[in-house]
């Protein structure tokens, strides 16, 4: 057979043209999708995006009749838009094909295929586009489906409906920076001849310099208002936390600085007072980091789509989740998720419970039988019939589970609140106690003596310390992949002292198993068969069978037919392939040389061509190479603990190569691994958990520190407090002694900020404390606590032999 | 010597002016995001190179 045909590749979206290639200009298409956008970009003669690249991996799936449907519904449409002012509206879709340069360029002219668009800009880092439209023209749902027929579909999720507006603290924290810095830079202007003059100053000038100096600092209170506000929050909740006595000495110092100028008796400690309040929100915005690609805060929600298709008679439509009535009939296709618990209407179904019970191996379903919402449909379309509401379904109550609610508060650094209290009761005593001693002798002494140590006591040493040494760290640690989700985990991190790890996908390599092939020698033509048959399965073995022979060809299918639990037959170039399982493949009667006792730890997948029994392929599962190491290293100072929601099939390896005080539990559900670690808390454990899937969820949610680990960091991950890449799991011994280290760092500096408080002390008691010196030391205090905390951290990291 | 206190007013008055067009720039969102603009001007509008 000679078939010298040239392969042909879609000038869209660069993929491999199979059998239905479409041509047309001369130029070859995967599909009618990739067909359509090239004829819209070229109506618009907008034909350069083929110039700049191959749009390589966007092809895009024709839209479907009435897909966005649900869009049109007024309570979506009020979740999703930002704002909707006199016909105008904006919407922020998050489109996760934005790969390129070429994406902005095609996304932002959009404008041009539908006029309704007024503007549109991408964010890439974030993949997302804001679209400003007006409503009378266009609408969510023609946008997105317009998004869509581009090959950028939107990715609209449940997490989507409950997202506000974000809040946008790090504008108004910048600002504030930027106002307090500013006042800071003035008064120190202002201020300086003073000090530098020595009373030789003119007077009409000094009093000039020393009003305006009040004046600048006045914005400075605007500046310190978040320290205001959690001051009283503190107080409102009977909690002493650092806040109170900064926010005390920032009202002493202004007070005080007031009363010297409005009396025309001293020029008042304004350059203090903004100098203060530069540090301290300069820390602040360092502690800040925030890693755009990154999503810590997912739950279920984002893994169910908004809409599903609903049987309506002979008819299909789409219908947002909120909406599914007990009763319905909904169609589900291949890899898409059961959205609520449902009774299967077709004859079998294999479904995919990892993101409920954690076990990896499809499960295959009967028809009548009961299917929980949160599998993920495996095979051809599937129909089922619903029968309870998505809020009653099982996934909505696993994870409404009670466990999972109200568990984090907000969480504020328990050292420098610790620090703050005993700092506290010390300052007010100190103040109080140098009052009484002066007031018999000199009232006006006494009341000098008071605010001083107010003012010199003020913490800001302490308060500017954690923002630096935490900032410093999560800096450190993102540079070895791993992200935190904000400064304090790192002080979690160093609290944790039970490690748990998920087995699959974090020990082991989930994607690429150990595959080898046995048995007779298969020429190239036949691997290439063999790919090209595996490539139509979506079954875990297919997948890696596939992978594994990635570098030989594919070829066109002629016949495909995937039997249920037994494997795949197809016919290529009039050959007969078959691979699936032993005893299907091999008839009793065949008699083959390959011993099956030799593979019994391993998954074996058979093959035959043309009805001529080959060989097998020999699937296991592979450890990461460090895996036993970083255990037995963590099991010398940690409890550490495996939960594996699969078969003890691996116990074997695990325990010869395992410290034995590591361990280890096998066939865990989600629910199990939440309360084990529940259970350790009860013991007052601090739990550190290291797993991967949406089946840790729960647990990653439940620990005091959640480490998702994830092969590429742009993926989804559960929600969590850490993400981890897994190429970096074997620093987590030194990514745990970091953190201990940078607490112990935090200490030092506040030993540090005392030692300074202590001096400042024996000025303010005896009514010493001119301006001159609190302007000296109060931003030397500041300055040598962020040097040293920042130098520290650094060094530590550096001796830590971070590769 | 008095006029040290004019020029200070004025370049205090200068410096608060530069103090409001960064709490403008802030607030307008020019630093939301400081990636994508970098590539935007990497393409060029082809049609208005052509029609010259």
């Amino acid at each position: 057979m000679i078939n010298e045909k040239k392969d042909k590749y879609c000038v869209h979206c660069g993929d491999l043209c199979l059998s239905e290639a479409i041509e047309k200009e001369g130029r070859d298409f995967c599909c009618s999708g990739c067909l359509f956008v090239y004829e819209l970009l070229n109506d618009l003669t907008l034909q350069k995006n083929y110039d700049i690249s191959k749009l390589k991996s966007i092809s895009p799936k024709p839209v479907k009749e009435g897909e966005y449907d649900f869009l049109d519904d007024e309570e979506i449409k009020e979740k999703l838009l930002l704002f909707s002012i006199n016909g105008k509206a904006k919407v922020i879709f998050s489109l996760p094909n934005i790969y390129c340069s070429a994406c902005i360029w095609l996304l932002e002219n959009i404008t041009r295929m539908d006029t309704g668009i007024k503007e549109a800009k991408v964010n890439f880092l974030k993949k997302e586009i804001s679209i400003l439209f007006i409503e009378e023209q266009t609408s969510l749902k023609k946008i997105a489906a317009l998004l869509a027929s581009i090959g950028y579909r939107p990715k609209l999720n449940m997490a989507n409906l409950e997202r506000k507006s974000p809040v946008d603290d790090n504008r108004s924290l910048i600002i504030k920076l930027g106002i307090a810095g500013f006042c800071f830079a003035n008064i120190m202007l202002f201020a300086l001849p003073e000090y530098l003059a020595l009373g030789n100053l003119e007077e009409n000038i000094r009093t000039y310099l020393r009003f305006l100096s009040l004046i600048a600092s006045v914005p400075v209170l605007y500046a310190a208002s978040d320290y205001f506000r959690s001051a009283i929050i503190s107080i409102k909740m009977k909690i002493i936390s650092i806040d109170i006595p900064l926010s005390l000495g920032i009202i002493a110092l202004f007070l005080r600085s007031s009363y010297e100028v409005l009396t025309f008796t001293g020029p008042g400690y304004s350059d203090s007072l903004a100098g203060l309040l530069f540090f301290l929100l300069l820390g602040k915005v360092f502690q800040k980091k925030t890693f755009y690609t990154l999503s810590f805060d997912r739950d279920y929600k984002s893994y169910f789509p908004m809409s599903v298709i609903r049987k309506k008679g002979e008819k299909e439509e789409y219908v947002a989740i909120k909406d599914i009535k007990i009763g319905n009939t909904l169609i589900i296709r291949n890899n898409e998720i059961i959205p609520t618990d449902s009774i299967l209407m077709t004859e079998t179904a294999i479904l995919d419970y990892s993101f409920v019970t954690g076990e990896s191996i499809p499960v295959p379903v009967k028809f009548g039988e009961k299917i929980y919402s949160g599998a993920k449909h495996i095979g051809s379309t599937v129909e089922v019939q619903v029968v309870k509401n998505f809020q009653q379904s099982y996934m909505t109550e696993l994870w409404d589970n009670q466990l999972l609610k109200d568990k984090k508060e907000v969480y504020t650094s328990d050292i420098s609140n610790k620090m703050a209290k005993y700092f506290t009761i010390l300052v007010l005593l100190v103040a109080f106690g140098g009052f009484l001693f002066w007031v018999n002798k000199d009232i006006k002494l006494a009341m000098n003596a008071f605010v001083a140590v107010l003012i010199v006591a003020c913490p800001c040493a302490l308060a500017i310390s954690t923002p630096f040494s935490y900032g410093t760290a999560l800096r450190i640690f993102s540079k070895f992949n791993l992200f935190l989700k904000n400064d304090k985990i790192v002080e979690k991190i160093a609290d944790v002292d039970t490690i748990i790890f998920d087995k699959t996908g974090t020990l082991t390599e989930s994607e690429k198993s150990e595959i080898s092939y046995t048995g007779k020698p298969l020429s190239e033509q036949e691997f290439s068969w063999l790919k090209s048959a595996a490539r139509n399965s979506t079954h875990p073995y297919s997948r890696s069978i596939y992978d594994y022979l990635k570098n030989y060809e594919l070829n066109v299918i002629e016949n495909y037919n995937e039997i249920f639990g037994q494997g795949i037959d197809a016919v290529i170039s009039s050959n007969r392939i078959r691979i699936g399982k032993k005893s299907w493949i091999y008839h009793d009667d065949d008699k083959n040389d390959l011993n099956q006792d030799s593979f019994s730890d391993e998954a074996a997948v058979y093959v035959s061509i043309n009805e001529e029994s080959k060989g097998c392929f020999l699937i296991k599962s592979r450890y990461r190479e460090s895996s036993f190491d970083i255990i037995n290293e963590l099991s010398n100072t940690y409890k550490v603990v495996i939960l594996s929601g699969d078969l003890p099939a691996d116990k074997e390896i695990l325990t010869k190569n395992i410290n034995k005080n590591v361990e280890m539990y096998f066939e865990q559900k989600p629910a199990d691994k939440l309360n084990f670690i529940k259970n350790l808390q009860n013991l007052k454990k601090k739990v550190m958990m290291v797993g991967d899937g949406l089946n840790d969820s729960g647990a990653l949610n439940q620990s005091d520190t959640g480490v998702a680990v994830t092969d590429n960091t742009s993926n989804f991950t559960p929600g969590s407090d850490a993400i981890l890449n897994v190429s970096s799991i074997n620093q987590l011994p030194a990514f745990l002694k970091l953190s201990k280290k940078t607490v112990q760092t935090v200490y030092m500096s506040y030993t540090l900020s005392i030692l300074y408080n202590l001096v400042g002390f024996t000025f303010a008691l005896t009514g010493n404390l001119s301006p001159v010196i609190a302007a000296i030391l109060m931003p030397l205090s500041s300055i040598s606590v962020v040097v040293f905390t920042i130098l520290k951290t650094t060094i530590n990291g550096q001796t830590l032999k971070l590769k | 010597m008095d006029v040290i206190l004019v020029l200070i007013t004025v370049s205090f008055i200068l410096a608060a002016g530069f103090l409001a067009s960064f709490i403008w720039a802030i607030r307008s969102g020019q630093f939301e995001d400081d990636y994508t603009p970098s590539l935007r001007i990497l393409l060029e509008d082809k049609e208005k190179a052509e029609s010259r």
